[in-house]
């Protein structure tokens, strides 16, 4: 019979041939169709972000409260995440439980750092006088940063689950595709903030008040 | 090795990969680990960067990747601060450092680069879309401003 | 194999029952859930009927004040938003159900529960849009939903509210079907059957869904911008703190067109299967169909902004826009011409879905051809914001989408129910539906080339619009008989039923080979596919001209005695068992999205229960273990 793929549960994970039309994998396809799609999500939201650039009427502007070393370290610990991602899929497949473990737990925690980085950095700018409502370089920063981290927010409850999986020995060398097709959620969420670290931060960190606006003044 | 030849090979597709690359250990499906003495690390790298037809790479490919993203990413740091450039030369260097970190992930952490070319096809194609359709879009935008 | 299972608790055991209600809750089997689309879709499709009647009676005479003006935006803002994505999409996607996994000879789609997922938040996604009918105030602000005049300044019901998070999460349940198909036409196909060899239609969705996959993401940051804007005060579309109404334009078309497509390629599909069955030829010039399809759907991303010539985007953007549009148009028209010559020298039967079928054709090429005068920047600066635009899309939409549909419904309607709908009663609606939509709409032309704008509630006697508008009013009526007596032609034909057996149009795809209505496993053996139009060389095998000689097996030795088995029969089939965890997570969803205008308890409740949809799910095996069979 050539067509089982509807319950490809016990799919070898590390045989790249599946017993499907294109010799792909339906759920490893989905995925990526679904970065596809993510694609035009992020993209709609940076295009907006960069649209509106110099275009607030008040302050606070980007070079009033971006902090580029803080957000390089987060950027970093990102970076690393994804590495420890890869890592974790490598020990799975080799059926070493306890480094796989490790790297999950690792990589999970990692997002989680990066998420406190976010939190931290979204209060302080409150604080500094900067929320969604106070001009367009709020409202379309924090909607855009924010629904990043939502999405580092799902991958980590996500990790989780497979972190939970290998105790119950759900997640194991033959199935490791389950932790592929997370990875590459996870390192999807990795490449959109090398985008926005890029656009949001380097390129537009030193923006002031564009002409025609008040300067802004700290506690003003 | 004839330079010229591998840098050519680069921007040819061999089928099955994304590019025509040397395939060095093409009999073996784990490239030998000699440690840090017999086989420099960089020629494992290389080897991992290169070589087609495997789906899953050594731990030190992977961390050759990560240097390289960590390097990439302090270097983009430092830059922020210097105007030798001037603006735009300056955000140029970081868009061009940006798309080699952004893509050494999806080449190596999402295997793009050892899959099967329809995968590379739907993400390029809905990469291409998105550049396009947004450029466009600030394009159309740019003399809306208050300015 | 699986040793160890992991569950969270459980409410109600894993349904089984294959009748009642609970057959159809936990559905995951693709025939039930189109079925579900498609009734879903059909009653929408008379609520937005009824509106239309309303606007049309409102319109029928000058000064009136049957309907007052607040009400009268909340009719056509409605009207738009259910035609557009709670009638024609789903009606699409009822016929993707029914029909790929049949079209390429599978069992089922690629993700089951997702699949069901979908329907329920198209479910819940459309009552969302539709609870201002009961709040009083209904979405007002058009089916664009221009900002800011949908925004919190200058509309401060929570009707637009509703409207952008209902839509959003249709938008939700379109991602997740499109994706699906995509899956499922590249994964799922019977061996042999190349991409080119694929039916026309099943390459129509898989661009559609392409399409809803790369598009509907914009919409949905659109959205998202405009909804955080009406609930939390951000500034994206208001216009006080810089928000640019122009960049609402922007993604609402760059969507917007995209999604004209997404409503037209199926439709294209449907009549690329039932033109060739009626005229018993070969489809002709299937490359240049498929082709020019393709060609559709990525010109159509770069057309967008021929909907804001009048925008003022200056000479260069508005010419550039204007060909592209004009551009356009030439793969649209080849496929026309390829329809027209697919009947050429064909013996044509005429019969109901023939009919609509050409039709389409008719009445699409019109509307085509409005389009390409609009596509005209300064011919547009005199159509823009008149009837002549809302005869230009109802045209495509209408004469074109609508009577593709009525084409499949017609057509496929005995393969689905297992009976057929009555001929005589079908030219009956046929005609009326072709009348009545004429008149209504082919006076719109000459009203708008007379400077009659849209969204008016009313107007002025001394304008001289008022008899080509009682004209129109007629045609709505005559139209809406048309619907009556499709529903009576529906009822009588269940009554006196009139069994259809597997093949009863003589048809060309691999659906028809199988019974009428389809067993539940679809294929009792997956078949092997070796040309395009397979069934119908396997019926006719003298008709290849096939140099090899080589004569395929006859067909019909697999029709014989399927009610012996049940999916679980000595074939070894295995179906996905149903599951409630879709419709328990779409609950969530809706609860709450619903709930960020109700109250952060019922957004709570909301979550809770769709993250106990979906990890119950995740960790629910597609197939429960059998304690007797072995792995
Ligand atoms: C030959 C191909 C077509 C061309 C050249 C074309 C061109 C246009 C243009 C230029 C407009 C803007 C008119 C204005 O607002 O002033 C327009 C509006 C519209 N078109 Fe088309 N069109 C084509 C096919 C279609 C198809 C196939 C559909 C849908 C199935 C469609 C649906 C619409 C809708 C819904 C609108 C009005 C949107 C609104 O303002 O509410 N068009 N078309
Ligand atoms: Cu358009």
């Amino acid at each position: 019979m050539a067509q089982q793929a509807i319950t490809e549960y016990h799919a070898e994970a590390q045989d790249t041939t599946y017993n499907t039309s294109t010799g792909l994998s339906n759920r490893k396809l989905l995925m990526w169709a679904f970065l596809a799609s993510d694609v035009m999500f992020f993209g709609t939201f940076i295009a907006t972000y960069l649209v509106y650039r110099n275009r607030s009427l008040v302050g606070p502007y980007p070079e009033n409260v971006l902090d580029i070393p803080i957000t390089t370290i987060s950027t970093f610990v990102l970076l690393m995440s994804s590495l420890a991602m890869v890592l974790a899929l490598h020990y799975v497949r080799e059926g070493a439980k306890g480094p796989g473990r490790f790297w999950i737990a690792m990589t999970a925690f990692l997002g989680l750092v990066f998420i406190i980085f976010q939190v931290v950095e979204f209060s302080t700018f409150v604080n500094e006088g900067l929320t969604p409502r106070t001009n367009l370089f709020g409202t379309t920063f924090f909607i855009l940063t924010g629904f990043h981290g939502a999405h580092v927010t799902i991958g980590v409850m996500w990790l989780l689950m497979l972190l939970y999986g290998s105790f119950k020995g759900t997640l194991r060398s033959d199935n490791s595709l389950d932790l592929e097709i997370a990875g590459l959620y996870w390192h999807f969420v990795d490449i959109v903030w090398i985008v926005i670290f890029t656009v949001v931060y380097l390129v537009t960190a030193n923006d002031g008040a564009p002409p025609g606006a008040p300067p802004f003044i700290h506690g003003g | 090795m004839p330079e010229d030849n591998q840098t050519k090979k680069l921007l040819t597709h061999d089928g099955n990969g994304w590019w025509d690359l040397p395939r060095t250990h093409q009999e073996q499906k784990d490239p030998p680990r000699e440690g840090p003495i017999g086989d420099p690390w960089f020629k494992q790298a290389w080897d991992f960067v290169t070589y087609a037809g495997v789906s899953h790479a050594s731990v030190r490919g992977y961390l050759f990747i990560a240097v390289i993203l960590s390097i990439f990413t302090f270097l983009e740091w430092r830059l922020f601060s210097i105007e030798a450039f001037g603006d735009s030369g300056r955000n140029a260097i970081m868009l061009a450092m940006s798309a080699v970190k952004f893509t050494m992930v999806v080449a190596f952490f999402m295997h793009l680069r050892f899959e099967r070319k329809y995968y590379s096809f739907i993400f390029g194609a809905a990469m291409a879309l998105g550049i396009g359709v947004f450029l466009a879009l600030l394009l159309l935008q740019r003399h809306h401003g208050v300015g | 194999m699986t040793s160890t299972t992991m569950s969270i608790p459980r409410i109600f055991d894993r349904p089984k029952s294959t009748s009642g209600i609970w057959s159809w809750l936990g559905t995951v089997d693709h025939k039930r859930i189109g079925t579900l689309y498609g009734i879903t879709a059909f009653l929408w499709f008379l609520v937005g009927g009824i509106e239309a009647l309303m606007i049309r009676a409102q319109l029928a005479r000058a000064d009136s004040d049957l309907i007052s003006p607040e009400t009268f935006n909340q009719l056509f803002t409605m009207h738009g938003t259910t035609m557009v994505f709670l009638v024609v999409m789903p009606m699409s996607a009822a016929f993707f159900n029914w029909l790929i996994p049949l079209q390429i000879g599978a069992r089922d789609v690629a993700f089951p529960r997702m699949n069901a997922l979908s329907f329920w938040l198209f479910l819940f996604g459309g009552l969302l849009i539709n609870v201002g009918w009961f709040t009083g105030d209904s979405p007002n602000g058009g089916w664009f939903g221009y900002a800011p005049n949908s925004g919190i300044t200058f509309n401060s019901g929570s009707g637009m509210t509703f409207w952008a998070i209902g839509l959003s999460i249709l938008g939700v349940a379109s991602i997740a079907a499109g994706l699906n198909f995509i899956v499922t036409i590249f994964n799922m196909r019977a061996p042999g059957m190349t991409l080119f060899k694929m039916p026309v239609f099943t390459w129509m969705t898989l661009i559609t869904s392409v399409l809803l996959v790369l598009a509907i993401p914009v919409i949905g940051v659109a959205l998202i911008q405009i909804g955080t804007d009406r609930l939390y005060g951000t500034n994206f579309y208001n216009s006080i703190n810089g928000g640019d109404p122009v960049l609402w334009q922007h993604m609402f078309w760059l969507f917007g067109h995209p999604e004209v497509y997404i409503l037209i390629l199926p439709a294209m599909g449907i009549v690329s299967e039932v033109l060739p069955t009626f005229s018993r030829k070969p489809l002709f010039g299937y490359p240049f169909i498929v082709f020019s399809g393709i060609g559709i759907a990525f010109l159509g991303w770069f057309v967008w902004a021929h909907h804001m010539f009048t925008v003022g985007l200056g000479p260069a953007a508005t010419s550039a826009f204007a060909i592209s549009t004009m551009a356009i148009a030439i793969p649209t028209g080849i496929k026309i011409l390829n329809w027209m010559a697919t009947m050429v020298r064909g013996s044509i039967k005429i019969n109901t879905p023939m009919l609509f079928s050409i039709s389409f054709i008719a009445m699409f090429t019109i509307g085509g051809l409005s389009g390409v005068m609009h596509a005209a920047a300064p011919s547009d600066a005199q159509q823009q914001d008149t009837y002549f635009v809302v005869a230009h899309f109802h045209y495509v939409l209408f004469g074109g989408a609508l009577m593709a549909i009525f084409s499949g419904i017609y057509y496929w309607w005995p393969k689905m129910t297992g009976y057929m709908l009555n001929d005589k009663q079908g030219l009956v609606v046929w005609f009326l539906m072709l009348l009545g939509f004429n008149l209504q709409f082919a006076p719109m032309h000459w009203l708008g080339l007379d400077g009659m704008p849209r969204r008016i509630f009313t107007y002025s006697s001394e304008q001289g619009w008022e008899g080509l508008n009682a004209l129109a009013s007629t045609g709505g009526l005559i139209l809406a008989i048309g619907i009556l007596t499709f529903l009576f032609n529906v009822w009588y034909s269940k009554r006196n039923k009139v069994m259809a057996g597997n093949d009863p149009w003589d048809a060309r795809t691999l659906e028809w080979s199988i019974p009428s209505p389809p067993p539940h496993y679809n294929f009792e053996q997956i078949p092997e596919v070796e040309y395009r139009d397979d069934f119908w060389y396997q019926k006719y095998p003298e008709l290849l001209e096939h140099e090899d000689g080589h004569v395929p097996a006859p067909a019909g030795a697999q029709d014989d005695d399927e009610a012996a088995h049940d999916e679980h029969g000595g074939h070894g089939i295995h179906l996905p068992d149903m599951s409630y965890y879709p419709i328990m997570a779409a609950a969530g969803v809706a609860i709450g999205m619903g709930g960020l205008m109700a109250g952060y308890w019922v957004i709570v409740v909301g979550g809770i229960l769709g993250m106990w949809g979906i990890i119950g799910w995740s960790l629910e095996p597609v197939n429960d273990p059998e304690p007797d069979v072995e792995h």
